[in-house]
């Protein structure tokens, strides 16, 4: 028969109602707590038998096999009443009694409240403040760059900023009901009562299912988008891979501990571990950008890649033959599952005279994605001085040019998939008007 | 509106800290409080532990003597202050008591 058996619970940091019911029911069923680590917790086999268990939030050092002093005081205490110290991790204790009618471990509910409260910010309740100022930044910083940068930040970060979003969400699910409950526990507890953590502590669970499913789906969204599904397969893959080497960095370090393994040597192994894991992680990264190429505008598998000349529209192209000459060819990008922005240029290395043509066509096509993204695209990129054409001739929706221009005729053209500003060294005639016309104005996803 | 921190003592930091009139460690604390009130009151061992800390960080007791895991602690006049003032809080209420529903104790 199996002795021992391992699940996984994840509860809220404060939640040690939910943990000590729990507890006591798997105790009625046979299984007592042996083992917690992170998420997964490891029960042996015993004889079924009612248990009241209790919970305390003493901070103990990670590396350090000894319990700290306040534990050990703890302990002794609890064991003058029956109370068995059963499993402790870095931020949990867990005591088991075994009595009928125990002296519960804690009988005066101001004490518990403020106790729970000083251990906790001692823990994990900093490291949440923490997370939480810091996910709050990233979301400013995020709000501030869609407004002042809005094309730009929805091309190169739009799902980044989604998961910042979703992380902050989180992180105040965890924080947000432990401040109302404290806040409401001390209330209820100058009356003399005790208030459950199970309501709040169920908030966190529903909001952490959520966010689960929502960066699940995400990541298949991201996968099936093109292009550069290599690079998102890779930011993917060396997400969880950094995850599976976290957790076997703490795991590790908890085998150590359990094992009384000295502080030092503990804190010395980790480290080393820790440092190769991040040299091998990095290693792969620098092989994957400068080897395979995955991230480049020229990677097989790039909006660019279906040009096979390289841009899309080149003056050889407008304009037929042209003077032998030297040109500057640059091409750059970024695709969100938004909004994508290209920007192509053919610059002529040509000295000219200020009245002469110039052989150079430059643009920057902004793929809409999300047709409620239009208006914002066409607003953003027009100029303060400009005049509408006739959209007709460019085989667009609506065109426009810019009056105040120096050496390059501009002109922003709007057709239905995309936003297209086109600049061009000389003055375009009808039939290269209508050539850029019949390039962009067709299905560009 | 939560009770601004020991403005009034609950019994069981008020047997607590009465105990500690006495030199004691946490155990004899925990036998103590049942023997003096007839078993009416009882403290849980977190509960001590939590109230030696609070009472420690307030400078109503201080700790006395430490032999291997046990550490004795004793109140100290800021303690005792304290202690006078819920006693007195107490009898008042007593006193109202008896004022206002008679000596018997009846309306």
């Amino acid at each position: 028969m199996k002795t021992r058996k391992r699940t996984w619970k994840r509860i809220a940091f404060f939640d040690s109602c939910e943990t000590v019911c729990y507890l006591e029911k798997k105790a009625r069923e046979g299984w007592v707590l042996e083992h917690v680590f992170g998420i997964w917790w490891t029960f042996r086999w015993t004889e079924p038998r009612p248990a009241h268990v209790w919970i305390s939030y003493l901070t103990q050092d990670v590396y350090d096999p000894e319990p700290s002093e306040k534990l050990e005081n703890m302990t002794e205490l609890g064991e003058h009443t029956g109370w068995q110290l059963t499993v402790t991790t870095p931020t949990m204790q867990v005591f088991y009694n075994w009595e009928q009618t125990p002296i519960p471990m804690e009988t005066d509910p101001v004490a518990h409240v403020e106790g729970m409260h000083r251990s906790l910010k001692q823990g994990a309740l900093t490291l949440y403040r923490v997370l939480f100022g810091l996910a709050l930044a990233c979301l400013l910083v995020n709000l501030w760059s869609l407004l002042k940068m809005p094309l730009w930040a929805l091309s190169h970060y739009a799902e980044w900023m989604l998961d910042d979003f979703l992380l902050f969400v989180v992180i105040g699910a965890e924080l947000i009901p432990y401040e109302l409950w404290y806040r409401k526990a001390r209330k209820v507890a100058a009356q003399g009562e005790w208030l459950d953590t199970r309501p709040w502590g169920r908030v966190i669970r529903w909001v952490l299912m959520a966010y689960v499913i929502l960066w699940l789906s995400g990541i298949v969204v991201t996968l099936v988008v093109k292009p550069w599904v290599h690079a998102r397969l890779f930011i993917v893959v060396s997400g969880v891979a950094f995850a599976v080497g976290w957790c076997f960095v703490l795991w590790m370090r908890d085998v150590l501990r359990r094992r009384k393994v000295s502080r030092g040597k503990n804190e010395v192994m980790t480290a080393a571990v820790s440092f190769l894991g991040v040299m091998a992680f990095v290693g792969v990264m620098v092989a994957v950008f400068t080897h395979w190429n995955w991230f480049s505008p020229t990677s097989v598998d790039s909006w660019w890649s279906q040009y096979p000349d390289g841009l899309p529209l080149t003056v050889e192209q407008l304009r037929g033959e042209v003077d032998e000459q030297e040109f500057w060819v640059h091409r750059d990008g970024e695709e969100s599952l938004v909004l994508g922005q290209y920007l192509g240029w053919q610059v002529s290395e040509r000295e000219t005279g200020p009245d002469e043509d110039m052989d150079t066509v430059m643009y920057t096509v902004t793929l809409v994605k999300l047709p409620a993204l239009h208006n914002l695209c066409r607003d953003t990129m027009l100029w303060a001085d400009h005049e509408a054409v006739d959209p007709t001739l460019w085989l667009a929706q609506e065109a426009y040019r810019e009056t105040d221009h120096g050496r390059l005729r501009t002109y922003l053209l709007c057709y239905e998939t995309c936003v297209v500003e086109i600049r061009f060294g000389w003055e375009p005639t009808v039939e290269q008007m209508q050539l850029v016309g019949e390039t962009f104005g067709g299905d560009m996803l | 509106m939560a009770r601004v921190k020991f403005q009034t003592l609950s019994e069981q930091m008020f047997y607590v800290l009465l105990c500690l009139r006495e030199e004691r460690c946490g155990i004899d604390i925990l036998d103590q409080v049942p023997t003096m009130t007839d078993g009416r009151v009882r403290v849980g061992s977190g509960t001590l532990y939590n109230l030696l800390e609070q009472f420690l960080d307030a400078g109503c007791i201080e700790e006395t003597r430490v032999e291997g895991r046990r550490r004795s602690y004793l109140i100290t006049p800021k303690g005792q202050e304290m202690l006078d003032q819920e006693y007195q809080r107490i009898c008042a209420q007593a006193r109202d008591y008896l004022r206002w529903t008679g000596e018997e104790g009846h309306p």
